[in-house]
């Protein structure tokens, strides 16, 4: 036999494996195809997600979290002055905001004088509660205790037209005046800070006893909040912690 | 006119469907078989795809077994031929040839065809015998090469058709276009783009295997020509 007729011989054999073996291999592949596939459950799961609440702890040392502005607060010892403040080493344009130093007061005066009530806006979403609307005795400090007295102690309950608030140990003084009129209804809840002078120095928003996430109404109670004046306490904590919430309602 | 069974029924029909509507269905497991993905391509893109499939695979596999019987060597193969020749047993050596299937065997049984010419007019019949076996076993490999470069293409065909598809039928439905309508042309769009993929790849990388076994049996031929021009310049022991 030549050469080239075996060369031919092998050639058709290859012919003939490679058409057997395409046929086998798509056969295969065929049935794979037809009882494999994709499994998928219908209705698809529920996205699952777990919530995250970052709550302000300690300011910017980063301690000890914050107390319970629940729980009764406990009025700090008189710290002693210092005479020159802690230097807190920030950026001008950083994003977190630091206590400012408080001054030291040198001798806390008893403030004897009951601030004058603002003139009521006509325009005001909430009339000035100085004059406490849910307050049974004259003390100003909205619904505190029997007795209280700025700067005294007591539940710290207050209440005014459209909000409401606790703050341990403080007389309510000035409430909010505002004249934004919102389109939409809601509870804000906010924690506020207050200097021993009794002005809120800071506000962070209390997302878990707030119903709303709208950012027109926590900027108005923002602007409100920083507009009350609770009663000096010249020996409390240099910030003190209290609850104030916003309850807008559509007209 | 209506019966009060039938009433009835259909009462309780309705009912049904309410409660199973406002119960929360259970979760089914369900499968869709691969052929049915291969379905929802078209006819048009995977029927191509499907006939490439089957060239590329007959091809890879012929091919495979010639490159591998072309690389199996006698290792005393060239050693008889020396010792043939030089005892002038021409016809032995040919003989040799006839008998062994390989690109080397029928290149040197044209070479020795030629002894007693010219060794430059035997070198030239060598290399041409070689060009020879050289186009025998690339026989094949450019289809190979075309599917590794088409199929992927006309997966993107297939995918570009699709998505024309699902724009047509936005554009039709409006703004109450459905999830369901555009699927079909998505899935399209997918499965080809998938199915030339495989298919490019498996050429690819067979189109390159089977290139270099190929420049391999041609070293190999390289190599034994050389030898084998020795063994004619060589004197007769």
């Amino acid at each position: 036999m030549s050469t080239i007729a075996i060369q031919h011989q092998e050639q058709g054999r290859d012919r003939r494996a490679g058409i057997i073996a395409t046929i086998v291999v798509h056969a295969i592949a065929l049935l794979l195809f037809l009882f494999f596939g994709l499994t998928q459950p219908n209705p698809l799961p529920e996205e699952e997600m777990i919530e995250l609440v970052f709550e302000s702890a300690g300011g910017l040392t980063g301690g000890d979290p914050l107390p319970n502005p629940g729980a009764p607060q406990e009025s700090a010892p008189p710290v002693p002055s210092t005479s020159s403040p802690e230097e807190v080493a920030t950026e001008e344009d950083s994003p977190v905001e630091t206590p400012k130093p408080v001054k030291p007061t040198p001798k806390p005066k008893p403030t004897t004088e009951t601030p004058k009530p603002p003139k009521p806006n006509p325009n005001s979403l909430f009339t000035p509660s100085n004059t406490p609307s849910e307050n049974t005795n004259q003390n100003p400090g909205g619904s505190n205790t029997p007795g209280s007295q700025p700067g005294g102690g007591g539940s710290g309950d207050f209440k005014g037209k459209g909000f409401e608030g606790k703050l341990e140990g403080r007389g309510f003084m000035r409430g909010p005046t505002i004249t934004d009129k919102p389109d939409h209804g809601g509870k804000v809840a906010l924690n506020i800070w207050v200097d021993r002078e009794g002005k809120v120095t800071r506000v962070t928003q209390n997302l878990d006893k707030s119903t709303t996430t709208s950012t027109v109404l926590f900027n108005i109670a923002k602007k409100g909040a920083l507009q009350c004046l609770f009663s000096a306490r010249t020996d409390g904590p240099a910030e003190q912690m209290g609850l104030l919430v916003f309850i807008f309602e559509l007209e | 006119m209506h019966f009060p069974l039938f009433t009835q029924i259909e009462q309780a029909r309705e009912v049904l469907e309410q409660t199973s509507a406002a119960a929360p269905a259970e979760p089914v497991i369900e499968t869709i078989s691969i052929w049915q993905l291969i379905v929802d391509g078209g006819w048009y893109i995977m029927g191509p795809l499907g006939l490439m499939s089957l060239i590329a695979i007959y091809l890879i596999i012929e091919r495979a077994m010639a490159i591998r019987r072309a690389l199996k060597e006698d290792k005393d193969f060239m050693n008889k031929i020396r010792d043939y020749v030089h005892e002038g047993k021409i016809d032995s050596a040919r003989n040799l040839c006839a008998q062994t299937s390989s690109p080397v065997a029928r290149m040197l049984d044209k070479g020795l065809s030629r002894v007693g010419k010219p060794l430059k007019d035997i070198e030239v019949s060598i290399e041409n015998a070689g060009k020879l076996e050289i186009y025998q076993l690339e026989k094949g490999l450019p289809v190979l090469a075309t599917i590794s470069g088409a199929a992927p293409m006309i997966g993107f065909l297939g995918t570009v058709i699709g998505m024309i598809v699902t724009f047509h039928t936005m554009k039709i439905s409006g703004a109450g276009v459905e999830i369901a309508q555009l699927s079909g042309g998505i899935m399209q769009a997918m499965v080809t783009t998938v199915a030339g993929l495989v298919i490019g790849i498996i050429a690819y990388v067979a189109y390159n295997t089977l290139t270099a076994r190929v420049n391999k049996v041609i070293q190999k031929m390289e190599a034994t020509t050389i030898a084998f021009m020795d063994v004619l310049e060589s004197p007769a022991k």
